[in-house]
């Protein structure tokens, strides 16, 4: 069977300001209809120019050489009307940011519709029609009202499942998805996902997925070939290129995903030292050896080219059948911490944090209802609703969620960023949310935070060194004269180079910006760390090294973490305990192993089950919920009379775990945990 | 198939873009041209030479003499003083009171700065021209007067530009890890927020120059400005219109000189603004 | 949206205030004493009382201000000084003959220069952009002053094709009302046109870099088609912002260009005015002048919000 799409030695150069880069070089492959290839690679890997290449898009800045196939007809040398015939029409693509990739002046129904009429000759009546039709078919609710939505009125699920209806609009064979789930949360990428292989049976459309995600590649890809620094190192089926990897870079990716499951303070995640070079140079060797624990003499010797079966398992690595598993790193010599209730450094009493969308004159409202009435409404939004959570000198204390659980809120409270509406928070006996702003200095000095955007966490006019003198000077913790060595002893700290002190932070990667931050934090030498989503912007490889990082300050200074993140698997490694939030509210809380094991809330199994790519729960509801009852209720698949009515608590199931479900309290009172009659769950 | 083999239409995008060349050169020259008038002048501005009047551009008198005799290439030089001193002064002055109320209202958006952003819309929201003519028909006009006139109408649109870029600046994590230090307002202000509020501000500045000499030379025109016998280009403009037909060149030498000096600062501007500020890549 | 217009209109109310309030303050700052100035040489101390006691020059600032605002409102602009007769039909002969100029200028920019700038950014890079630029450019560097001179040159002293001053009736025949007309409305044009034509070419190349464009072209759209849907739909909104704010240049344009080819409109009153300190004549040309430059923000306003979704639709 001749393949529907045929890549052949392709190479892709830019110009940029530095020089040519070279982002992609001859990658080959071939793509049979019926077929789901992932391309998997990290930021930096070219695995977006791909994609780019194949649909012309990558614009005058960039060059393109080799061979693109499709359906028999070479893409690269078609003249531009019957390439553009050909886009659109047979091939679809969806890119990866919902909220730009959508026109704001245009209709959404008019952008689906589009290409029917452009490409397919129909009626603009039918095609409006049809618009309607694929938004149902997405799953989208009220499909005609979507369609005659503007992009901002949609929710970021609902953009993306329009965009995917717009690629699917003229039934193409081959559908290309440049990374369409990394924008989202979690659970609505496990619906994406569901929608996919549910259209792939339907429709029998070819994929080429591109993700970094190897999660959702194994979840979604027959095949799946992996890039490293322009090339493509490794390709086969995706249960054995993810099951029984080959090339060593594929072995360090996939060892260095933290497991969800509970890890015992002494292990630490494996990690690939190094990062990717800036211009690989593939003619002096192997471009992986600089960081490959299997790496010898012949690797730095000539180029590699890549071996095996045309259709089978192929590898760039002359090596591949005689090295092992990738070295899993020594466990730690530390004991475990035993924490006592009493100890607690942090101890957060019912806070609560509200916002106001409308203040002043603007919450006035004239209503001409009934009779005309005058009312205040400010649109009132309760981000953090009465939490509360201890923390012991020593512990980690995970906070996981999706986006606008108030995860981040809580962490910039706790820490007085933001000042609480109600409740305390207890540092070392004394309780700082009543303290006016110039009596927190020493709280200041001993809480730190660690922030996400490794691009905006350090001021670009500073160097390093200045960056990281401040809290010294700030705090008067060293004098003048002894503030250079201190910088270079925190540099070491986070293992960076001591030179790094005269370079400023665009010359840094994202992942050594990071450790900046972290060390900047520890200069004020801090007792509790607040970390907000500190590895989500980094490459999985660089994740696991920060990871450990973390982990192994904790033991030499004996630091508490609260370590917020939406990574379920990332929180479960590092953190002692873990909460689960959702809506501001604390739905479960226990020892890490006790969270990730049942009894559960029914949104952690949802979280699970997403993160493990199994079956999602059902469909987002957007807006607030009226107060009163659970706030998990419209989404729960087990919600029964009682969860309109009234706030769960949270409910001890035993001395180190507790729910906040009526349900799960319910069935814990009960033998076997079977359902009490007379309580029939609906759904 | 290495890459050294095959060959390549790319060319190295530039470090700088070229209209930061040209532009620096005007502007340079025309600094330079500005501080020593005094010496390269051939004659002083006012000198009148009462038998050569309306005499054409000649080697004598490289753009002509005007009504009075008075050689004009002299006075374009002398003019150029003028222009640069009216387009600097109006621009620092308009920054002095406008950026330290853009960053404050950027830093602490609440009761008090929202009153100062509407006071500054209510400021915009009149003809600029009307409330500079405004300020000067009511007292006798000159250059610092017409500075300071001109200075005062760009406070709101340099205010503007200061508070988004701060706002901006704010949601900046590295702003909220000096918060979490405890730093107080003014290191904020001064150390995190204006070092990366200047590139910005720089490329606005270049922008109100030109607005400055221009709008200085529609006011010299009209009287308002700068008053006879200065050698402002305005001025000469306006001297001009009437003899229009006799001497053409008393006109358009101050014209053409104005315009290459705008186009210069405009060109240094757009240079500055494509290598700086962040918001404008690649609208070349 | 009618909250959006709502707010924009209160905005303009609150300005028109304002400048009453700034106008009415700043002529009565004038170093010269009115009633002086129209005693002449009658003036005697008591002769100025008791003209000032007539004019109602010795009541409270308030007061004054008051009577002159309700006088306004009521249509009643006073009595020209100067001139000696009322204001009202001098400032509405003179507001007609500007607007003649400001919408012929105003059609000409809005229709030429985001075309202009469309075809820059369509072409960038190519000669179209470039001679583009260079135009737009010569427009923005230099006044109307030197360019209505240039014009005058050319096509008055040099060639005697067109006049280059005053103004005619229709009533003497609408080839010499249009004759007059060219000079002084090419000129405003210029100056606008290059402004807002280079606006529109940066917002335009904006709009082809953005995401969705690149998504229309994945989808196979003809490149006309993602010009003119996809991508001009964006650029335009903050074109017409542009427009609006190039009005404001308008009328100081108008001030300029009304000078320099001696045509009798609301600019040369306003300079008139002025110049001999004529108070009722001067504080209605401003407060005229202001009225119209803000609605002309409004209007612009109201139809930014119209076209722009996310104001139209909430």
């Amino acid at each position: 069977m001749s393949p529907l799409l045929d890549v052949r030695d392709l190479t892709v150069r830019y110009a940029g300001e530095s020089g040519i880069i070279t982002a992609v070089r001859d990658v080959s492959f071939a793509l049979h209809p019926g077929q789901a290839l992932g391309i998997v690679g990290e930021s930096g890997s070219g695995k977006s120019s791909i994609a780019g290449a194949i649909l012309g898009l990558l614009g005058a800045n960039a060059e393109t050489a080799g061979k693109i196939i499709f359906a028999g007809r070479d893409l690269s040398t078609l003249p531009p009307a019957q390439r553009r015939a050909v886009l659109g029409s047979e091939i679809g693509s969806v890119f990866q940011d919902p909220f730009t990739a959508l026109n704001p002046a245009i209709r959404v129904g008019q952008q689906i519709a589009e290409p029917l009429v452009q490409h397919r000759r129909v009626t603009p009546t039918a095609a409006a029609k049809r618009a309607i039709e694929l938004l149902a078919e997405m799953g989208i609710a009220r499909p005609a009202e979507a369609a005659r939505a503007f992009p901002h009125q949609l929710s970021g699920g609902m953009k993306q499942r329009a965009l995917i209806a717009a690629a699917l609009a003229c039934e193409p064979a081959l559908l290309i998805l440049d990374e369409p789930t990394t924008a989202l949360d979690v659970t609505v990428e496990a619906q994406i996902l569901d929608l996919l292989a549910a259209l792939r049976r339907r429709k029998s459309v070819s994929l080429l997925f591109i993700s970094h995600n190897l999660g959702v590649i194994r979840r979604v890809c027959d095949d799946v070939a992996v890039m490293y620094a322009s090339q493509m190192v490794e390709r086969g089926a995706t249960t054995a290129v993810l099951g029984r990897p080959l090339h060593p870079y594929s072995k360090g990716l996939l060892a260095s995903l933290p497991p969800l499951a509970a890890s015992a303070r002494r292990f630490r995640l494996p990690s690939i030292p190094g990062q990717m070079a800036g211009s690989p140079k593939p003619e002096a060797g192997c471009v992986f050896s600089p960081r490959c624990p299997f790496s010898e003499a012949r690797c730095n010797a000539g180029p590699v080219d890549i071996t095996g079966p045309a259709d089978g398992h192929q590898v760039r690595c002359w090596k591949a059948d005689r090295i092992g598993a990738w070295p899993l790193p020594e466990p730690i010599n530390t004991p475990e911490l035993i924490f006592l209730r009493g100890n607690a450094l942090l101890n957060v009493t019912e806070l609560r944090k509200t916002f106001q969308a409308r203040s002043g004159l603007a919450a006035w409202r004239f209503s001409f209802a009934a009779r005309p009435r005058l009312s205040r409404d400010t649109g009132e939004v309760a981000a953090v609703d009465g939490v509360s959570l201890a923390l012991s000198p020593g512990e980690v204390l995970g906070l996981v969620g999706e986006s606008g659980c108030g995860k981040s809120t809580l962490g910039r409270v706790v820490l007085q960023l933001l000042r609480k509406t109600s409740g305390s928070v207890e540092f070392d006996g004394e309780d700082v949310s009543q303290k006016p702003e110039q009596a927190l200095k020493n709280f200041r000095r001993q809480a730190q935070i660690v922030f996400q955007n490794v691009g905006s966490s350090l001021n670009p006019r500073l160097s390093i060194g200045e960056a990281l003198a401040r809290p010294l000077a700030l705090f008067n913790l060293v004098p003048p004269s002894g503030r250079t060595a201190r910088v270079e002893q925190l540099l070491d700290m986070v293992r960076l180079p001591k030179t790094y002190r005269l370079r400023y932070p665009h010359q840094l990667s994202g992942g050594e910006r990071q450790r900046v931050a972290i060390a900047r934090a520890l200069a004020t030498e801090p007792r509790f760390i607040v970390c907000d989503e500190p590895v989500s912007a980094l490459d999985v490889s660089v994740q696991a090294a920060v990871v450990n990082l973390l982990a192994d300050l904790r033991d030499e200074f004996g630091l508490s973490y609260l370590f917020i993140s939406h990574d379920l698997a990332v929180v479960a490694q590092l953190s002692d305990r873990i909460a689960v939030m959702y809506r501001g509210r604390i739905c479960e809380t226990g020892r890490t192993e006790d969270v990730l094991a049942p009894p559960f809330h029914p949104y952690t199994k949802a979280l699970l089950a997403s993160v493990a790519h199994e079956a999602p729960i059902e469909l987002e509801q957007a807006g607030p919920v009226k107060p009163g009852g659970c706030p998990f209720r419209p989404r729960c698949p087990d919600r029964m009379a009682v969860c309109e009515t009234d706030t769960p608590p949270l409910h001890p199931m035993s001395a180190t775990h507790s729910i906040a479900c009526h349900l799960t309290t319910l069935k814990q009172g009960t033998s076997s945990g079977s359902v009490v009659p007379g309580f029939a769950s609906f759904r | 198939m290495v890459e050294a083999i095959l060959p390549t239409k790319l060319r190295r995008r530039r470090r700088w873009p070229a209209s930061l060349y040209v532009g620096g050169f005007i502007v340079a020259g025309l600094l330079i041209i500005a501080i020593l008038a005094q010496q390269i002048a051939p004659f002083p501005f006012d000198q009148m030479h009462i038998r050569d009047r309306f005499s054409a551009p000649s080697w004598r008198y490289w753009a002509g003499t005007d009504e009075y005799g008075r050689d004009i290439f002299s006075r374009l030089l002398f003019g150029s003083q003028l222009s640069i001193a009216l387009g600097v002064t109006a621009t620092v002055i308009s920054m002095i009171a406008g950026v330290p109320l853009g960053l404050f209202a950027g830093y602490r958006p609440g009761f008090a700065s929202e009153t100062i952003m509407r006071g500054l819309d209510v400021m915009m929201s009149f003809p600029p021209i009307m409330l500079v003519l405004l300020i000067l028909a009511v007292t006798p006009p000159s250059l610092l007067k017409t500075s300071v006139a001109i200075g005062i109408l760009f406070v709101p649109p340099i205010a503007r530009v200061t508070r988004s870029v701060a706002l901006d600046l704010m949601s900046e994590d590295f702003v909220e890890a000096a918060r979490s230090r405890g730093e107080r307002s003014w290191y904020i202000l001064l150390r995190e927020l204006l070092p990366n509020v200047w590139p910005v501000l720089m490329v606005e500045a270049s922008l109100r120059v030109v607005f400055a000499i221009l709008l200085g030379a529609v006011l010299s025109f009209l009287g308002f400005g700068v008053q006879p016998p200065q050698a402002d280009w305005g001025l000469m403009i306006s001297n001009g219109r009437s003899f229009v037909d006799q001497a053409p060149w008393i006109s358009l030498a101050p014209g053409l000189a104005m315009g290459l000096a705008v186009i210069g600062i405009s060109l240094l501007g757009d240079g500055l603004r494509e290598k700086l500020d962040p918001r404008h890549r690649g609208a070349n | 949206m009618a909250r959006y217009a709502l707010k924009r209109l209160g905005a303009v109310l609150l300005v028109l205030i304002v400048m009453s309030i700034l106008v009415f303050l700043a002529t009565h700052a004038l170093p010269s004493n009115t009633a002086q100035l129209i005693l002449g040489q009658y003036s005697t101390p008591e002769t100025q009382a008791a003209l000032e006691h007539k004019l109602g020059l010795d009541q409270p600032l308030t007061a004054q201000y008051w009577h002159w605002a309700s006088g306004i409102l009521r249509g009643d602009l006073g009595q020209s000084m100067v001139m000696e007769r009322p204001v009202a039909p001098i400032l509405w002969d003179a507001l007609s003959r500007s607007a003649v100029l400001a919408l012929a200028a105003m059609v000409l920019v809005s229709s030429i220069g985001p075309a202009l700038g469309v075809i820059a950014a369509v072409h960038q890079g190519r000669w179209a952009d470039h001679a583009a630029t260079v135009f737009s450019y010569l427009g923005i560097s230099v006044p109307e002053l030197y360019w209505g001179l240039v014009l005058i040159l050319v096509f008055g002293s040099t060639f005697h094709l067109l006049p280059t001053s005053g103004a005619a009736d229709l009533s003497d025949g609408a080839g010499n009302y249009f004759a007059h007309l060219v000079l002084p409305v090419v000129t405003l044009t210029l100056t606008s046109l290059a402004h807002v034509s280079r606006l529109t070419r940066s917002s335009m190349i904006e709009a082809l870099d953005s995401t969705y464009v690149k998504v229309a072209r994945a989808r196979g759209m003809p490149e006309r088609i993602v010009i003119t849907r996809h991508a001009l739909r964006n650029a335009l909104l903050p074109t017409i912002t542009v427009l609006a704010q190039d009005f404001g240049f308008l009328i100081g344009g108008i001030v300029a260009v009304e000078a320099i080819f001696a045509y009798p409109g609301l600019g040369r009153l306003l300079i008139f005015s002025l110049e001999r300190q004529d108070l009722p004549l001067m504080q209605s040309a401003i407060l005229v002048l202001t009225a119209v430059y803000c609605l002309a923000n409004l209007g612009a306003d109201l139809l930014y919000g119209v076209f722009n979704p996310r104001i139209r639709y909430g």
